[in-house]
């Protein structure tokens, strides 16, 4: 059940993005992308390898969950919040839709033990949520970098 | 359990190093790319090699190790920026030299080949250890898959940033 349930997760999150009105371009959301994809790839190789804080699956098929939620469904979630986050008119606003976020990617890292694909050994749900709100923030910055790409391109 | 193939400071350090020159050539080219397109595409490079080195070089698959152990090193991370400038210049010349039609299949033959001569060398100097069952024939099609799909982001990044504009 866990591999259906990524793909299910991952295929609403990619229509979700393709029907959302985006605030930055096409060129812009794909560095965002692909710049928070391999720092939490890297993020995930070393809490996983070297730390030792959680233990990845050796099933294969489960660990294609992992893959899904680690290259797809997180990197997406920052791409909607930041493209959502710049919509937000009052500072409550943008502070709900940060909390929704982060409690969305939890659910992800909450699934991702009841299904076995990770087992927690240092790691606990608050520092995945603390690392969760952390890409969150970190993709804000990152509207702003490739905001300024633009200015420059132009 | 870690893997140490060896300690020493030698030919694979070095090959990652010698190669991070080609971020100097990258500064130094005309840019005939945005610093949006260009940013984009030294990204793509780094993204390809992370997803390829942290899916099928760790388990339940693990067919193969980087550098001087198992573990991930900071010259792993250093080896993967080399990939950027691979993956800049080869959209830079992609546009330069006006690819269209058919040379499509030449061109990103004629880099596929040059990607597995350039791995080749990695394997001899030691950046790559394939003695966990990998073989280069896999290469081949995963070099072709990534070029063919640069090149269908360059097209379709050219396509919606007009249209957004």
């Amino acid at each position: 059940m866990a591999l259906p349930a990524a793909i299910v997760i991952t295929l609403y999150q990619i229509y979700f993005f393709y029907l959302l009105k985006k605030r930055l371009s096409f060129l812009q959301n794909s560095i965002v992308f692909m710049f928070i994809f391999i720092l939490l790839t890297y993020f995930s190789t070393i809490i996983n390898l070297q730390l030792k804080w959680l233990d990845v699956t050796e099933d294969s098929l489960l660990f294609m969950f992992y893959l899904l939620n680690r290259d797809i469904i997180k990197p997406l979630f920052v791409l909607v919040f930041i493209n959502v986050f710049a919509g937000g008119k009052t500072f409550g606003k943008k502070g709900i839709i940060f909390i929704a976020m982060v409690l969305s990617m939890l659910l992800l890292d909450i699934l991702s033990q009841i299904f076995g694909v990770v087992t927690y050994i240092k790691w606990n749900l608050f520092y995945a949520a603390l690392a969760n709100g952390a890409f969150l923030m970190l993709g804000l910055g990152l509207a702003k970098g490739v905001k300024y790409l633009k200015r420059v391109s132009s | 359990m870690v893997t140490v193939y060896e300690r020493a400071f030698d030919w694979n350090e070095w090959f990652v190093i010698v190669s991070l020159f080609g971020l100097i050539i990258i500064w130094k080219l005309p840019k005939i790319l945005s610093p949006l397109e260009g940013t984009a595409h030294f990204l793509y490079g780094m993204l390809v090699v992370t997803f390829y080195d942290h899916t099928i070089s760790i388990k339940p698959w693990d067919f193969f190790d980087v550098n001087d152990s198992s573990a991930f090193q900071f010259m792993d991370f250093l080896s993967y920026i080399t990939y950027g400038p691979y993956a800049y210049i080869f959209i830079y010349l992609y546009k330069k030299l006006e690819i269209k039609g058919y040379k499509n299949l030449l061109y990103v033959s004629a880099w596929s080949l040059f990607s597995l001569l350039m791995e080749l060398l990695s394997l001899k100097a030691g950046v790559y250890h394939y003695d966990k069952g990998y073989s280069m024939f896999w290469s081949f099609p995963i070099y072709l898959i990534a070029q063919i799909v640069q090149i269908f982001f360059y097209h379709t990044s050219l396509k919606l940033e007009k249209a957004a504009e």
